[in-house]
């Protein structure tokens, strides 16, 4: 208690007050970071109880508890991150879309799909070995996207082209080959025929895209458009569950030499 | 009492410095300070853990691991932030089923003291996203995206000040350009902002205005794709600004080993971190602060 003599005397009295102003104002940070330390650990702990979070969480899984049926197998595990321009997921969930969609589209309008191109950020997790369930589907396919088709001028088919070539992204494709050497286009095949700039094509995609999601800006202003609005995921869920076993591989469909 | 020890402190410790004003300071050890930030990034509604059968994360993540870890953390360190950089919505059927509402109430529960918005946030819309703020009891900070007369406006604020065991922290969020990534009616009304210009100003005022210790930028811009073309990301963030500590990154679900370190305008590091995503990993970052000796010993020898 020593210093309070310091304050109480008079003859520090002012001094030490003009020094609390003085500290007080020019005293900018009071701290300053000296070290820091990072750690990015794994969260991990398959035993651990808590029943004051599993008595918030338990309504609501309650509620979703039916997406846990079970819908089909898969005979491997599947990624969307397996491969450089094509994955095993990806290639397997535009072959189910473009086999669902075509019977509804040439019913619909008496025309057909020429090839499918979704997009790589929409699949968002992993289909594993085994047991399938629709919960699985929507940890995949989270998103509310629909199917469209779009008819697009050759012209723009080969700016889809150049944005896979750029993008060296994974993106899903069904009905279409394509072929890079390096940086250069060498060979496409749509629909076991050869690409023709001067032809048309339809082109089956998700309205998020149709939109212009993730730049995919030649599905904008198409020459024709077709919504067939079913939800993607629905499609998915309703093939899977007639097939009962679903296999999905990688075939080269897009590949870079 | 508090009061009479602040004083007591001031009074012994000014007298020392009049006294011997020339004095190493160096070997006096005043306070020093250890403050932790705890944080996640993308956790996409992922509630539950991956199933012990999943061939790359068997039995990671889930609510109830993190929940156990961020306690561990603060019973080690109490002067805890735990802070989150956006996505919290969309990835699993709880945000297709009950539209965010478990998430927010799971991260309230769970001691978040902050997060920002993601460009997920806006997957129902701004109208149902500004309903579901109210089961979040921590503030979603942004200062890019105009919100004036949108339903966010007020809901959202620009930063927040922490004190934490007198250490002032200033924490402001930055988001994404939302053009391609969300559908353009589920977000009208809102304009994305330079980054760099709005932080220099918000950085500004936390630092020069409010005099904040420690300053950590939420950011849903996604850490380095599109560095070359020079589109917006973190990297370009910290090295194009002045006052930035941290960097708490997300978007581009980058699992990084270890923090990159950037130097910024003035020279100074900034550290970018992130934690992949899905709550499979916790951040941990130690802030060591020690009492500034310089600017008191000027005003020392002032007097």
């Amino acid at each position: 208690m020593k210093p309070i003599l310091y304050f109480n005397n008079k003859k520090y009295k002012n001094i030490v007050i003009v020094i609390i102003i003085l500290f007080l104002s020019c005293n900018n940070y009071n701290y300053q970071i000296n070290n820091i330390k990072v750690e990015n650990i794994i969260v991990l702990d398959s035993i651990v109880k808590n029943e004051e979070l599993d008595n918030l969480v338990q309504p609501y899984k309650n509620k979703i508890k039916d997406l846990q049926k079970i819908i089909g197998y898969s005979k491997k595990s599947l990624s969307i991150r397996d491969g450089i321009l094509e994955s095993s997921l990806g290639n397997l969930l535009a072959d189910i879309l473009i086999e669902e969609s075509k019977p509804v589209f040439n019913k619909m309008y008496s025309k057909n799909i020429d090839f499918c191109l979704l997009n790589f950020g929409g699949v968002r997790g992993n289909l594993n070995k085994g047991q399938i369930t629709q919960h699985h589907l929507f940890t995949i396919m989270p998103f509310n996207n629909t199917s469209t088709v779009v008819k697009l001028t050759g012209k723009k088919v080969l700016e889809l082209i150049k944005y896979i070539n750029k993008a060296k992204l994974a993106h899903p494709t069904s009905g279409i080959q394509i072929e890079f050497i390096g940086e250069k286009i060498d060979k496409v095949i749509v629909e076991n025929k050869k690409f023709n700039v001067d032809d048309t094509y339809y082109v089956l995609t998700s309205n998020f895209l149709q939109e212009g999601g993730d730049k995919m800006d030649f599905f904008k202003n198409p020459l024709e458009l077709y919504p067939l609005k079913t939800n993607i995921r629905d499609v998915l869920i309703n093939y899977i569950t007639k097939k009962d076993t679903i296999i999905g591989k990688k075939d080269n469909r897009i590949i870079r030499f | 009492m508090k009061r009479r020890y602040f004083i007591d402190k001031i009074t012994s410790s000014t007298i020392f410095g009049l006294a011997f004003p020339f004095i190493s300071f160096e070997k006096i050890k005043f306070n020093s300070k250890k403050i932790t930030i705890l944080h996640t990034n993308d956790v996409h509604s992922h509630i539950d853990p991956f199933p012990s059968t999943d061939p790359i994360n068997p039995n990671g993540g889930g609510i109830i691991a993190r929940a156990k870890m961020i306690n561990t953390f603060k019973k080690e360190n109490p002067n805890t932030l735990v802070l989150d950089a956006g996505d919290i919505f969309q990835g699993t059927p709880y945000f297709n089923f009950f539209g965010g509402e478990i998430e927010l109430k799971l991260m309230s529960k769970l001691g978040y003291n902050a997060s920002t918005l993601g460009n997920h946030e806006f997957d129902n819309g701004i109208k149902k996203l500004a309903k579901s703020l109210k089961h979040a009891n921590f503030p979603l900070l942004n200062s890019n995206y105009t919100i004036k007369n949108t339903p966010l406006e007020e809901k959202i604020k620009n930063y927040e000040i922490f004190i934490v065991d007198g250490i002032k922290i200033g924490v402001f969020g930055i988001g994404i350009k939302l053009k391609g990534l969300v559908d353009k009616n589920l977000y009208s009304g809102i304009e994305y902002l330079d980054p760099i210009e709005i932080s220099q100003d918000v950085t500004n005022k936390l630092k020069n205005e409010l005099k904040c210790d420690i300053i950590i930028c939420l950011s849903h811009l996604g850490f380095n794709r599109g560095y070359k073309d020079g589109i917006m990301c973190d990297l370009i963030l910290a090295e194009k600004t002045k006052d930035i500590d941290l960097i708490i990154g997300g978007h581009s679900h980058t699992f990084m080993k270890n923090p990159v370190k950037v130097k910024n305008l003035k020279g100074k590091q900034v550290i970018i971190n992130q934690v992949g995503c899905f709550g499979i990993n916790l951040g941990k970052i130690d802030f060591y602060l020690t009492e500034n000796k310089i600017s008191k010993k000027s005003s020392s020898i002032k007097v």
